[in-house]
């Protein structure tokens, strides 16, 4: 980088952290005339899932006047709990001078290293960046939470994190103040090339509107993330998402329902739709309930009508019924803590070792050697009887 | 060991309650038969071994595995059927479930055998709800994969397959098909089935079979939802589903073990493990139960 790209990037980022001054922020948010939500009677919670389309933003108050719309829909329909979805704030890369110059087909790292170089990643860029996106970005969920006395979940944005850069989401109180954050565990493809962090912790957050876990997209396609989450408490697993592929109705169903199901809590799943960067991003917003909860034992309480248009899905929540159903389902009195506690974590540390590299291969001849010819002696076959 | 890389997979049809009890051995042969003739392996629903204890007079659950601890000779029995079976279909054969007596009380068991009869390994169901408990069953101590030329077999009985920590162990001690023998009493809703195998296969990206009893046996109604399931990605319309059938209908179909590896090689779930996250939560979560 030459030293005027350097003193450009400087200015930009001096620009920006003035731009994303809190007090600015929350003025502009305070400009909206936002309805106030009904209080908490700690059995029944209205929740709402936000299904928002990805609009780059030119200005935090386009970002605001987004947010701000979409919340007083939820709110107005008597929700107490808004989830919005994952990487909402990512339309705040739009402030970025000439982020969108390379056009609407543009992938995101093409327009990295157009303006940060080549060789840039998309989390060198954000860990320059991102802690001005991120004042303004948390600054408008608290004051929004403030102004409505809801519960919000910030879905999410890329931030610096230990370590690097990582995508995280936060829950902010009725009081404007920051409850819980959670930084994404498992990663998606794309977030690896990008060169994102991982997290590796799952909290619940004891709320007057139910107990919260706020996992994000990919966290929700393995069991374990929500077994250890409701073990922990977690009623209510609030799940941002954003989903680049097109629609398609199993494959969407393959993260929170079937969490929902196994784990036995509700899913509040909040998707973010539209085009940017190249990517379609699909998802149809839901709240999620065991099948025993819904009438007509789908386990879908309330669903988005489009895959990709802007929405606000909600519905209302009996932990109560919940906290019944738990204590007598029992698929979860089937546990066995007696053989998981033989069994884990040796058997993911066995895989890991025999994997070509954490990767599986099984088929043909090129497969490694097979359980019974040589690998683990917990898994030979019985001895015939 | 020649792994073959397609296999074609017969779930058989057994309606309990058709017949008179005592035919059982010809209702489960029959059965086989009718799905074996292009079959490299035949999978019977769980309560093959529950129709013999019908020949013997008992009509209701709450009584089979007392009258099953009181036929220790009846499980050698069953096994020289099914072992007879493979051998004349030239199959490899999951022999549907038995009730099993054991030390302290009655296994709920499946045998799986090769195309010369000879036993290939036993599973036990592991996680047994309290109804399954108050009926005196005692579950099984572990969960094994059996590595045979038509796949790398795990098995999950009945409630197994709603247990995504069975299923979890199975695929990462490198199961590539999941057999799963279950009675599923009527109505079985299609959620049901799909919060068991059709996602316990797309989180592990394995296949899965579930081949269910039908009819009624010891007093209840089962309803079968015969199905094969494979990663969305592998089927047409992205479904998961390879083939599925109506109550009481046997199914057929291939399972390709090249393009499970193509699809798993193309996304791979297991790739994005995160240890450090399992290794601090498991197995401690559990004792919050």
């Amino acid at each position: 980088m030459s030293r005027l790209d350097r003193a450009k990037a400087a200015a930009l980022r001096a620009w920006l952290w003035w731009a994303s001054r809190p007090h600015r922020v929350r003025a502009l948010v305070r400009r909206h005339r936002l309805p106030r939500a009904p209080q908490p009677s700690g059995v029944r919670v209205t929740a709402a899932a936000v299904q928002m389309e990805l609009r780059l933003a030119a200005s935090a108050g386009a970002f605001i006047g987004q947010v701000a719309g979409l919340t007083a829909d939820a709110i107005g329909r008597g929700a107490q709990l808004v989830v919005f979805p994952e990487d909402c704030g990512t339309a705040l890369v739009g402030l970025l001078p000439g982020i969108a110059g390379g056009g609407p087909h543009e992938d995101v790292d093409s327009a990295v290293r157009r303006l940060a170089g080549p060789g840039a990643r998309v989390a060198d860029v954000l860990a320059a960046v991102g802690p001005a996106l991120g004042r303004i970005f948390a600054a408008t969920f608290s004051e929004i939470a403030r102004a409505t006395g809801a519960w919000v979940v910030a879905g999410s944005t890329m931030l610096p994190v230990a370590g690097g850069v990582g995508n995280v989401a936060f829950l902010f109180g009725p009081d404007g103040r920051e409850a819980g954050r959670h930084v994404k565990c498992h990663l998606i493809e794309l977030e690896e090339r990008w060169g994102l962090r991982t997290g590796d912790d799952l909290q619940v957050y004891h709320t007057p509107v139910g107990r919260l876990a706020l996992p994000i997209c990919m966290d929700a396609t393995y069991f374990e993330t929500y077994r250890i989450l409701a073990l922990r408490g977690a009623e209510i697993v609030c799940v941002p998402t954003a989903d680049p592929q097109p629609y398609n109705v199993w494959k969407a169903l393959r993260g929170p329902w079937p969490r929902t199901q196994e784990s036995l809590v509700y899913s509040v799943h909040a998707c973010l739709v539209g085009r940017a960067f190249g990517l379609q991003l699909t998802g149809r917003s839901a709240l999620f309930a065991p099948l025993e909860l819904t009438p007509d034992a789908s386990g879908v309480m309330a669903r988005a009508a489009s895959a990709d248009s802007q929405e606000v899905v909600v519905g209302a929540l009996d932990l109560q019924a919940l906290r019944s159903l738990r204590a007598h389902h029992p698929a979860l009195k089937a546990l066995r803590p007696d053989l998981y506690r033989r069994v884990f974590p040796a058997v993911y540390h066995q895989y890991r070792a025999r994997s070509a590299g954490g990767r599986r291969v099984w088929a043909g001849s090129s497969a490694p050697p097979a359980v019974g010819e040589g690998r683990t002696a917990p898994d030979r076959p019985e001895t015939p009887r | 060991m020649d792994r073959r890389a397609r296999v074609r997979v017969g779930l058989a049809a057994v309606e309990a309650g058709a017949s008179d009890p005592a035919a059982w051995p010809e209702v489960i042969a029959r059965a086989v038969h009718r799905v074996a003739a292009d079959a490299d392996l035949v999978v019977l629903p769980a309560g093959t071994g529950v129709l013999a204890l019908g020949a013997e007079g008992v009509r209701r659950w709450e009584d089979a595995c007392d009258a099953a601890a009181g036929l220790p000779g009846l499980p050698a029995w069953l096994r020289e059927t099914c072992a007879d079976l493979a051998r004349s279909a030239g199959v490899y054969l999951l022999s549907g479930t038995a009730l099993v007596p054991q030390d302290g009380g009655v296994r709920h068991e499946a045998w799986l055998f090769a195309p010369d009869g000879s036993l290939v390994g036993t599973q036990a169901q592991t996680h047994l709800t309290p109804h399954e408990r108050a009926l005196g069953l005692i579950p099984g101590d572990d969960l094994a994969v059996f590595p045979t030329p038509v796949g790398d077999i795990g098995i999950l009985i009945q409630t197994d397959l709603w247990i995504p920590e069975a299923c979890r162990i199975l695929a990462l001690r490198g199961a590539t098909l999941l057999l799963a023998p279950v009675a599923v009493p009527a109505p079985y809703p299609e959620a049901h089935q799909v919060r068991g195998l059709w996602q316990q296969v797309q989180q592990n990206q394995i296949f899965g079979v579930e081949c269910g009893l039908s009819g009624e046996l010891l007093g209840v109604p089962y309803r079968s939802r015969p199905a094969v399931c494979a990663p969305c990605e592998m089927t047409e319309g992205e479904s998961g589903w390879l083939a599925r059938g109506e109550d009481g209908q046997a199914l057929s179909a291939v399972v390709d073990y090249r393009a499970l590896q193509a699809a798993v090689d193309r996304y791979d779930i297991f790739a994005r493990f995160n240890y450090r996250l399992y290794e601090r939560y498991l197995p401690a979560i559990y004792e919050h139960l």
